[in-house]
């Protein structure tokens, strides 16, 4: 009798544990609620706020009710606010124009918001943005302050070979030989008069697109050129073989020979998959744009208040060229 | 006369009376090896008094009056044994030592299966569980037969993928483990793809899992304790096992040794793939192999005196091509030493002087061989334990003991990127954790047990290389007590609650790897603590069935999960530890049932779990309105868990040879609900790409992981030993388990944005083929 008792009470405190989780589901509920915006805007030391670099507003419903046409919010108030200590120095108010994107890494038609007056972004100022938007509440804001002025380098080891190297110009027809790529031509920017550290962020990307005719750069497993099945991921978003991030804190000291102060990236061939046109974006960053790419949960993480997205700052630019067969 | 003289008159007297009191005492051993045999049961049925034979076999029972007397040896699966003896006096001391003989089985063809009777013994097991060699072979793994794999089938164990060997033990990150190997801690016991676990199943003899509310002699880890055991070795005579499959071979020889009037025993085992050389015929595997090696002497140098000493080593070597090459090896490395003294046949003592040591490298090496980028990390573990068991009389045992244990962790990146020199680790951390504890377990009838028991602990950190480290020190006492009470011979009821805390954490990217750093804690971080109750209830049937079910609870505090944004990067000059992890709580709670089963030829079990785990981490899974954590259900919580474990001894129990040979069929079964995972809730774009806003990390479960192995074994008996060619099947239905899913934007061919989702796969349906051969 006994023993039922004691058997019998631990059956009924189990039972009661399960009958509570029975009730429970085992999994959570919708992280977001209603609709969601987001701002994207990152400011270029040297250049205005114009269709290049534009500020991107948009609004995105859930999943199910997803609609690519209404993602791109038209209709917001944006201004930026240039503040040089204490003061405000400039107003600058966004407009919204449509690009077919003909230009830009994804070719669809976006709304971008840019400054028609194109005042041009000073680096080691601080910039405030505020959007509104109808028909939500909160104002949605951030602050930048925009990195020292940088400069790309085109030739950083002095090959003076023609023909050769990387250069500003999308068109031009200079290119590297894939062997001895990063060794004989870095990428490297020129500090001023800066050493120290700074955030660094080089995007490596491949401008041709997808075909089978692209050639691996190193073969694996003795496969040379590019299979049909991989067109989707070279055409999705974010990192993958088209497209290469770096992001890290970097130094930039002095080199002799050169006789300035520098920030050199070496070592990155693995980063080109296949033969072909490449733009090397590289940039000295603030910490929005740093943490917006470098931290999960990126979104949240790129200074933007009342919106998902980044209002970062960088200083440098692009650099192009083709990696050719040694 | 004041306080403390009437204190010591009375601890004299009542010494007095316990060391005068008779005893009967020896060790029980396996027949046909000499190696001592846990959990044996000894009654003497006059007295109604009984106990259990410890680790090392020992046993020891107190007479409290002159008179013959005849002592019950038992164990499932052996053949029960009675010696009768006279005590003349009191004070008397009766030695005999029993070697247990096999029943029904025939010697030297077959290991040990020994279910320990849970209910008999006067410590209370919570939790534990005991697998001996062939209950760890006899589970379908793949390539080999594992301890980790084999672990992961028990309920209440979870495993997060087939390719790692993590242990997630009732809602623990395997990082709260305690993992033991002859008393020492192994730190990343991971071979490459956790495939094959670190130890080889062949060199160890047993494996304790201690699931929760583990007694007051272990601490430092605050989910599980796994206690495994190198084979002893056989002292009786030589003894040898050769194993070869298609990517791994090994050797296990063990046998006696006598110099003189001096014996013991030894075993030596080495085992290594050789998936390296299948590379020539196939060339998109990577370079990989290991080898791993035990070896362990025993010296029995009188009745009251043994020492062992025991070694384990391993290594792991990787190279991937690609353009550049990726260098990697990693291994443990253990040895430890121990004295096992009868201060008298009352007071059995235990000393354990061991080392441990786990490092890893990883290097890019250039087309021109420079080396790019090279992570260099290890932690050693100097450790020296004592451990006394005192059993005054029949209804007491006092478990004391003390700890030392120095730890220090290296972590080095150098590169020749133009990375801020500060970010790059360069870290030097070592500590030193001081423990005593004391248990009491006391039977206060024939019904109760009581088993008290505090570990108090000191925690020092010693070193930093880094100024900017805050020194740690943290003193936390520890109480445990467990509560039994029988309901008959082979049945009872439990509860138990214990405190534990943890000093030493683990940089991982979310599951098990080679490269995980363990670190001792600075002053930014402080002690994670948990708190367990359990509820369980056991009993063994008549014919070899078993029912164990378990109930329980667990909180956590102030646990660690690596924070992996930060990448490894680090802050030399200004950096703390609490910079690189999130702090959190959590709680889990759930039950375990076990079908224990040596019944008609059926050897296993059948396991299920119910449970429910939930953390709440600093800085993870935020919510966006808010920005504060919330809970969330981590990768490996699986509500329901079910396993069947099954080997049919198909010839021995219906004498039916097959061709000439002896059958014998394994089952394991897996269902596990799917893993937590998180969703794509939204879309937007940033400028450069469309972007996916996902969910809380856990929105949606993944599907079910389902998987049934089989296998066969034919052994054919030689007069010189036996040869066993055998054929396994891993996930025969080719169940589609998915391992986990990513999900892409990419444009669809209308130029529109489109969602796309793959899933990483699992193991496919793969059959093995090798050959065991025994001498």
């Amino acid at each position: 009798m006994v023993k039922l008792y004691y058997f019998g009470f631990l059956i009924l405190i189990l039972a009661a544990v399960f009958g509570l989780a029975a009730c429970g589901d085992n999994v959570s509920g919708p992280r977001f609620k209603g609709d969601t915006y987001s701002l994207s805007g990152l400011l270029v030391a040297g250049s205005p706020v114009d269709i290049e670099n534009p500020v991107y507003i948009t609004k995105s419903t859930t999943l199910e009710d997803f609609d690519f046409s209404e993602l791109f919010v038209f209709n917001a108030q944006i201004t930026i606010f240039e503040i040089n200590g204490a003061d405000t120095t400039a107003i600058i108010n966004l407009e919204p124009v449509v690009d077919p994107g003909q230009n830009d890494n994804i070719q669809i038609p976006k709304v971008k918001y840019i400054d028609p007056e194109a005042r041009i972004i000073q680096p080691g100022l601080r910039y405030r943005v505020e959007a509104n938007i109808p028909g939500y509440a909160k104002t949605i804001w951030a602050e930048t302050v925009v990195p020292a002025q940088v400069d790309l380098e085109t030739d950083f080891l002095n090959q003076n070979v023609a023909c050769e190297g990387y250069s500003p110009d999308p068109t031009s027809a200079d290119s590297i030989a894939f062997t001895g790529l990063d060794s004989r031509y870095p990428l490297a920017i020129n500090t001023g008069n800066y050493t120290g550290n700074l955030n660094m962020f080089v995007e490596i990307y491949c401008m041709e697109e997808f075909s089978t005719d692209l050639e691996w750069t190193i073969p694996i497993f003795g496969i040379t050129n590019a299979d049909s099945s991989l067109a989707w991921i070279y055409n999705s978003s974010g990192d993958s073989m088209r497209r290469v991030s770096i992001v890290a804190k970097y130094i930039a000291r002095f080199f002799p020979a050169q006789n300035g102060n520098y920030t050199v990236l070496q070592d990155f061939a693995q980063a080109i998959a296949f033969f072909g046109r490449y733009r090397f974006t590289i940039y000295s960053v603030d910490d929005n744009y740093y943490s917006y790419r470098y931290k999960t949960d990126a979104y949240l993480n790129g200074g933007v208040h009342n919106a998902l997205g980044y209002f970062g700052s960088a200083a440098g630019g692009k650099l192009y060229t083709r990696v050719v067969k040694p | 006369m004041n306080f403390p003289k009437y204190l010591l008159l009375i601890i004299l007297t009542l010494l007095y009376g316990v060391l005068s009191a008779a005893t009967i005492s020896g060790f029980v051993t396996r027949a046909d090896s000499n190696e001592p045999m846990h959990y044996a049961n000894l009654r003497i049925a006059g007295l109604k008094s009984g106990t259990q034979t410890n680790k090392q076999g020992y046993y020891v029972i107190s007479i409290p009056q002159p008179g013959t007397y005849t002592l019950n040896v038992s164990l499932v699966s052996y053949a029960a044994q009675e010696y009768t003896f006279t005590i003349s006096s009191e004070g008397e001391t009766v030695v005999h030592n029993f070697a247990l003989i096999k029943s029904s089985i025939e010697l030297g063809t077959v290991k040990v299966t020994a279910n320990s009777d849970k209910t008999g013994s006067i410590n209370i097991p919570v939790s534990t569980i005991r697998q001996t060699t062939e209950q760890l072979q006899n589970v379908v793994a793949v390539a080999e037969s594992d301890v980790f794999r084999a672990l992961a089938t028990l309920p209440g164990v979870t495993p997060i993928s087939d390719f790692s060997a993590g242990l997630y033990v009732r809602g623990g990150s395997p990082d709260q483990n305690l993992i033991l190997l002859d008393d020492i801690d192994v730190y990343n016991p991971n071979h490459f793809g956790g495939i094959f676990s670190t130890f080889n199943t062949d060199a160890i003899d047993s494996a304790e899992l201690i699931k929760g509310g583990y007694p007051a002699m272990y601490g430092g880890r605050l989910s599980s304790v796994l206690d495994v055991d190198n084979l002893q070795g056989n002292r009786i005579k030589p003894h040898g096992v050769a194993r070869l499959s298609l990517i791994s071979s090994s050797a296990t020889l063990e046998g006696p040794w006598r110099i003189g009037n001096q014996k013991g025993s030894y075993m030596g085992s080495f085992r290594r793939t050789y998936v390296e050389l299948l590379q020539q015929l196939m060339s998109d595997i990577p370079d990989y192999y290991f080898y791993d090696g035990h070896a362990k002497v025993n010296w029995d140098v009188s009745l009251k005196d043994k020492l062992t000493l025991s070694t384990y080593f391993g290594k792991d070597k990787l190279r991937f091509d690609f353009g550049d090459q990726i260098k990697a090896e990693w291994g443990n490395e253990t040895f430890s030493a121990q004295w096992q003294h009868l201060f008298s046949p009352k007071l059995y003592s235990r000393f354990v002087f061991a080392g441990s040591r786990f490092a890893s490298k990883l290097a890019q090496i250039s087309q021109e061989d420079e080396n790019i980028y090279t992570r260099e990390n290890s932690i050693d573990d100097i450790s020296s334990k004592g451990i006394l068991s005192w059993m005054p009389n029949n209804h007491h045992q006092v478990d004391t003991g003390f700890e030392f244990k120095w730890n220090d962790t290296k972590l080095n990146f150098s590169t020749t990127y133009d990375y801020d020199p500060n970010t790059l680790p360069d870290i030097d951390i070592s500590s030193l954790m001081s423990s005593v504890y004391v248990q009491d377990s006391w039977n206060p009838d024939a019904l109760w047990t009581v088993q008290p028991g505090l570990r108090l602990t000191w925690y020092n950190s010693l070193k930093f290389n880094l100024p900017s480290l805050p020194n740690a020190s943290y003193i936390n006492l520890d109480p445990r007590v467990s509560l039994r009470r029988k309901l008959d011979l082979n049945e009872s009821v439990y509860a138990t609650y214990g405190l534990y805390h943890q000093y030493l954490t683990l940089m991982s990217m979310g599951a098990s790897s080679p490269f995980d750093i363990w670190f001792p804690l600075d002053g930014s971080l402080k002690p994670g603590n948990s708190n367990h109750f359990i509820l369980g209830y056991t009993r063994d049937f008549p014919g070899g069935l078993g029912l164990d079910l378990e109930g329980y609870y667990k909180t956590y505090d102030k646990i660690l999960e690596f924070n992996e944004d930060t990448n490894y990067n680090w802050d030399n000059q200004n950096g703390v530890l609490a910079d690189t992890f999130h702090v959190g709580k959590g709680f889990t709670w759930g039950a375990d049932l076990q079908i224990r089963m040596d019944w008609q030829g059926f050897e296993g079990f059948v396991g299920y779990t119910y449970s429910r785990t939930k953390r709440k981490m600093q800085g993870l899974n935020t919510n966006p309105e808010t920005g504060e954590s919330e809970y969330f259900y981590p990768r490996y919580d699986r509500t329901h868990s079910l396993n069947i474990v099954e080997t049919y001894k198909l010839t021995e129990n219906l004498g039916v040879p097959f061709l000439g040979g002896d059958l014998k069929l394994g089952v394991k079964f897996t269902y596990l609900t799917g893993q937590p995972d998180q969703i794509p809730e939204h879309i937007y774009f940033d400028g450069n790409n469309f972007q996916i806003v996902y969910s809380y990390q856990d929105r949606l479960r993944l599907p079910y992981y389902l998987r049934l192995d089989l296998s066969t074994k034919l052994e054919f008996v030689k007069k010189w030993g036996s040869i066993e060619p055998y054929l396994e099947v891993v996930n025969v239905t080719n169940h589609d388990n998915v391992g986990g899913r990513s999900y892409f934007v990419s444009l669809n061919d209308e130029g529109n944005p489109e969602l796309i989702n793959r899933d990483s796969a699992q193991f496919p349906f793969l059959p093995f083929i090798g050959v065991n051969i025994k001498w």
